[in-house]
């Protein structure tokens, strides 16, 4: 890098945070009520309700993602809707956290989503579960509630509809139509239509799940998704509970990433109380968090390779997982919730004896996964079955929203533990590259993850190398957060970033607490892959974004293609659009 | 051991029912098809159909959205049939219920047995799948004394 | 040599056949259930059970497919309100009585209750072919939409794989016509449609293949159609590139999604059944039916038939489940083509090879092979 070079980038650096908030206060002028840094580089920015749109505007043509949007109830003083934007892919830990205050009668604050996509569920689980309305929104239907939600009855007194005959026709049209299926009692204009329940309970998914899925022949046209089957009120019993007795909540978020749940949640409650863990508990972090990756991606293996019918895979990849789940074992005691990372650094140590057959089961692992790569790239039958198949171009995972390895097999180079550095993963610790490839297909997102999985193996061998000479501490000891304290932190899952928020009031029970997880927004993608489809690759392209509906729980739809009533999946063109005008 | 007795205890095919569950007792249970535990050696299969079932591995808390499609897979199971509830969620609820015992949590259906009759539980945070596998075996055993 | 038998002997080898080839059909299915998991890296269905589990899971679990079918007996059956209830309802049993009917025209081992039956050939694949129609009949009338999508898979495979099968299997039927009077030797009935008179053929005659001297295989004779039929027999039997109309997480079970107890455990008996069929046919059309006309050692020709049947069968089955592990599934479009490329060119290859040979032989060309 020449001189001149990195005076452009010494000024580009300075200028992003510099920029935003210049332009912020010459836009808000009086109206830019409060701002202050909670960590580093991540600034809480307050102001009016009337001026989210054209910020939400401004942030997205500045290439900003909206990593969520959330709304905090903060009893007499009204709610509190957050818009968590994250510059983070282009300078590292920078975020805009936007607040505006909205009263608690009657509160309305004007919808984002037109603007962007990734805004859209968020917007609807909110008006769901806080009942903040955000008004102009295109899809305002409920996300994630069950069918059977009382509140069908008030609003029938309110809109003289029925919630669901007014809001979801759909969701109301499965319901009834649920039982009675009859191929020949359709109509002829439908007869060349076939509809399609998939789920709850489908061989495609371990989870539940509902799609119903439009073909045409053997083309999809239409998908229709309901998701809220696995609602387990985390975030809410979050905020009834201690802060020490959380982790062990969190975990069961997710029994696939349940470590890094639990890391998310630890790291955003230490940046609260600023403090700093130890060495050697980073390091042990990092072993667990890469272990779990190693697992993960091979079960995803499994899985995929099941999908396309290749049982000798799924059995063969869920074999040498197997020897990950020994090491968990050892390490932690655990198979699958392993419970080891805890506030202020780790539960457990990682003796001596252990990095022996840490070393010996990570070769072995390393072998299969580089003969795994070897089928990826010469088996005929699983090239045919993943290439050219579920295509999400750079531009629409942008748009969409699409995170973790989704992501980078659209040749985005995303990682929070690059961007975002937590655990042992800073350069100073570890050094490793983030894989990416320009695929763009399923194949693309096997092979982005295979290669991750040997990128795991090195980081842990370093970690394992380094951890030799830390001190013994593994622990530090929390205290209660101040009142009003507030943080964000993320971790990169093995799906993608996952995103945490806390806030404290003062007590031992955290105020506010809120889970972004990574299949929330790589579900957002599936439409764009599926349409078009066939029927038969549609359980592949489900299962290539690694779906975890667990951490998911919400609800998605694509209105019919054919028939002019798209809406929601031109949200991406109508963005664009809105932008230009 | 009559043949009916002995060709139900000898072929149990599994039907896994996935409600609300963290996904821990489901890779378990995936883990439990694995060449290490291989339950094919006493001829149980994992069948994706409820219609060819004869137990029903049912994971997870019940969401009040989930119970109308439990009760209604379990119905599309042809008799004799047998349940098993695998984990703590399954059973009681576990981490999930509220801490203050004012019932279950808002979204919480009940423990499965409030929705179907079980027959086997298998208690853990997830159970080893030697412990399913155990369990499968036990309710196939009950399964071969049914009618 | 055919032998036409007492009408007592007829009707109880009529009886005894498909028994017999039940329990055969088992245990075949038995060992690529094990074949397959040993690949997978499994251990299968236990054959030797550990003394300790004994007492909970019985002593062995080579009949693990008969078990299956016995639990499915003792199930109930439920038939959905919607379904075309005959339809639903007849369809198992006719692919099973078809499936019945086609071994008492395929000889096994040489024995055949009908003797050298004419046209016995073109009676077993048409019974063949009333399998697929009965599962497309059943996945219609189930009014189960994955039933409706097997059943329209099931039809384009059906289409795919029955073109080379056809051709392969009259491409091969030719040669017992053509080869003898170039050839030498006895000559047969000119291009016989009998599979007693195919299986006569290569137990009577014998090749020099490079000087060694060996049974007339048509496998050798005619390697290309014996592929193809190999190939569409994967399909025939949804081995693991081709099982895409029951494709367990595409479709469910396709056509069988609503079949439950006994209906189900019917279709299971016609599963098995084609199998054995399928496999005996390969065997007596390339294989030379395993048929052994010498007292070797003293023992009895039947005996040695036997050996060599297993032997034959065995190495069949490891190629079934080698090809089963090995693959993933093909979607159906794929597969379709895939017929249009590989199989359907070796079997007209096939076909226009007997003619090939001929006029090589007629020119005086040697390719290392001689009827003797």
């Amino acid at each position: 890098m020449t001189d001149s070079e990195a005076a452009t980038s010494k000024v580009e650096k300075f200028s992003i945070v510099d920029e935003i908030k210049l332009f912020l206060k010459e836009m808000l002028k009086d109206n830019y009520i409060e701002e202050k840094e909670i960590q580093d580089k991540k600034y809480v920015i307050r102001t009016t309700p009337e001026y989210v749109k054209p910020i939400a505007d401004y942030m997205i043509r500045r290439d900003g993602r909206l990593v969520h949007l959330t709304v905090s109830d903060e009893g007499v003083h009204g709610f509190e809707v957050q818009y968590h934007y994250g510059f983070d892919h282009l300078e590292t830990n920078t975020h805009f956290i936007i607040k505006v205050r909205l009263p608690r009668e009657n509160p309305e604050v004007p919808s984002i989503a037109p603007i962007t996509w990734q805004a859209s569920w968020a917007e609807r689980e909110m008006m769901d579960l806080l009942g903040v309305t955000f008004t102009d929104h295109p899809d305002p239907r409920h996300l994630f509630l069950p069918y059977e939600w009382p509140e069908e009855a008030e609003s029938e007194k309110i809109d003289g509809f029925s919630l669901y005959t007014k809001r979801d026709k759909s969701a109301y049209y499965i319901r009834k139509d649920l039982g009675k299926w009859v191929p020949l009692a359709l109509s002829p204009a439908d007869a060349k239509l076939t509809l399609l329940p998939i789920g709850p309970y489908h061989p495609m998914f371990i989870e539940s799940e509902y799609f119903r899925v439009r073909v045409e022949g053997d083309e999809i046209v239409d998908v229709d998704m309901k998701t809220g089957f696995n609602h387990r009120g985390v975030m809410r019993l979050a905020e009834q509970r201690h802060y020490a007795r959380i982790p062990f909540l969190v975990e069961r978020v997710c029994g696939i990433c349940s470590t890094t749940h639990a890391t998310a949640y630890c790291n955003t409650v230490e940046a609260m109380l600023d403090i700093e863990i130890p060495d050697r508990a980073k390091y042990i972090r990092t072993i667990i968090l890469e272990l779990e990756r190693l697992h993960s991606h091979l079960i995803w293996l499994g899985v995929a390779g099941d999908l396309i019918g290749f049982k000798t895979l799924f059995m063969w990849a869920l074999r040498d997982r197997e020897h990950v789940l020994d090491l968990f074992e050892k390490l932690t005691g655990n198979r699958v919730h392993h419970d080891i990372v805890y506030l202020g650094g780790v539960r457990k140590d990682i003796s001596e004896a252990h990095i022996p057959e840490i070393i010996r089961r990570l070769d072995f692992i390393e072998d299969s996964v580089k003969k795994y790569i070897d089928i990826a790239f010469d088996h005929p039958v699983v090239k045919a079955r993943t290439m050219d198949i579920g295509k999400l171009t750079l531009s629409t995972a942008k748009d969409a929203g699409a995170v973790g390895p989704t992501a980078r097999a659209s040749d985005w180079k995303i990682d929070v533990r690059s961007s975002n550095p937590y655990a042992a993963y800073s350069p100073e610790y570890t050094t490793w590259d983030v894989i990416t490839d320009s695929g763009c297909d399923v194949w693309s997102r096997v092979v982005v993850r295979l290669k991750e999985a040997l990128v795991s193996c090195d980081i842990i061998r370093q970690s394992v190398e380094r951890m030799k000479s830390t001190s013994a501490e593994i622990r530090v000891k929390p205290h209660l957060p101040e009142e009003g304290a507030e943080a964000a932190n993320k971790t990169e899952a093995p799906r993608g970033e996952l995103y945490y928020y806390i806030k404290s009031n003062g007590t031992n029970i955290p105020h506010t607490v809120r889970i972004r997880t990574p299949s929330y927004r790589n579900d957002a993608v599936l439409p764009f892959m599926l349409r078009g489809q066939t029927l038969s690759d549609a359980p592949i392209i489900i299962g290539s974004i690694d779906p975890c509906f667990s951490c998911t729980d919400r609800m998605i739809r694509i209105e019919d293609v054919k028939t002019n009533q798209v809406r929601l999946e031109r949200i991406g063109d109508l963005a664009r659009k809105y932008r230009r005008a | 051991m009559g043949l009916k007795q002995k060709a139900r205890l000898y072929s149990p095919w599994v039907f896994h029912a996935h409600c609300s569950g963290c996904n821990g007792c489901g890779i378990e249970i995936a883990a439990a098809l694995n060449p290490r535990y291989d339950p094919e050696r006493i001829g149980v299969t994992l069948h994706n159909n409820p219609r060819h079932a004869d137990i029903m591995l049912v994971e997870g808390i019940v969401a009040k959205q989930h119970v109308p499609f439990l009760k209604r897979t379990y119905d599309q199971m042809p008799t004799p049939k047998a349940v098993v509830a695998i984990g703590s969620c399954a059973i009681t609820g576990g981490v999930f219920k509220p801490d203050d015992d004012k019932g279950p949590s808002y979204t919480q259906g009940g423990p499965v047995d409030r929705i179907i009759p079980v027959d086997v539980y298998v208690p853990g945070c997830p159970p080893k799948p030697e412990a399913i596998i155990d369990g499968v075996i036990k309710a196939a055993i009950i399964l071969s004394k049914r009618e | 040599m055919a032998v036409y038998l007492p009408i007592w002997q007829i009707i109880i080898i009529c009886f005894a056949l498909p028994a017999v080839g039940f329990f055969l059909g088992v245990l075949f299915q038995s060992l690529i259930r094990k074949l397959t998991a040993r690949f997978q890296g499994r251990r299968g269905p236990w054959y030797i059970v550990p003394k300790s589990l004994r007492p909970v899971v019985g002593s062995t679990r080579i009949l693990q497919p008969f078990w299956d079918i016995m639990k499915l007996m003792y199930k109930q059956t439920l038939i959905p309100s919607t379904a075309q209830r005959k339809i639903f309802i007849s369809a198992p049993f006719a692919a099973s009585t078809s499936l019945i009917i086609a071994i008492w025209f395929i000889p096994i081992i040489g024995i055949s209750p009908f003797g050298p039956f004419e046209f016995s050939l073109i009676i077993t694949l048409y019974l063949m072919l009333i399998v697929p129609l009965t599962i497309v009949a059943s996945g219609a009338a189930s009014s189960s939409p994955w039933g409706a999508i097997g059943s329209y898979r099931e039809v384009i495979l059906t289409l795919a794989y029955e073109i080379p099968f056809i051709l392969g299997i009259f491409s091969t039927a030719m040669l017992t016509g053509i080869l003898t009077p170039v050839y030498g030797g006895v000559p047969l009935i000119p291009g016989s449609l009998s599979l007693t008179d195919i299986v006569n053929f290569q137990a009577s005659h014998s090749i020099s293949f490079f000087g060694f001297k060996i049974p007339a295989f048509f496998i050798l004779l005619n390697p290309f159609a014996a592929a193809a039929i190999l190939m569409s027999l994967i399909g025939k039997l949804k081995i693991k590139p081709m099982d895409i109309p029951d494709a367990e997480v595409e479709v469910i079970a396709g056509a069988y999604t609503e079949y439950t107890g006994k209906l189900l455990g019917v279709y299971e008996i016609a599963k098995i059944l084609l199998l054995f069929i399928s496999l005996t046919l390969f065997i007596d059309m390339y294989l030379g039916g395993a048929l052994v006309t010498v007292n070797y050692l003293g023992v009895p020709s039947f005996i040695w038939s036997g050996i060599v049947f297993g032997v034959e069968i065995v190495i069949l089955i490891l190629i079934i489940s080698v090809v089963n592990a090995a693959n993933a599934r093909f979607r159906i479009d794929q597969a379709f083509t895939w017929y249009m490329k590989i199989p359907l060119i070796l079997s007209l290859i096939g076909l226009v090879w007997p003619y090939i040979m001929v006029s090589l032989a007629g020119a005086g060309v040697s390719i290392g092979i001689n009827i003797v």
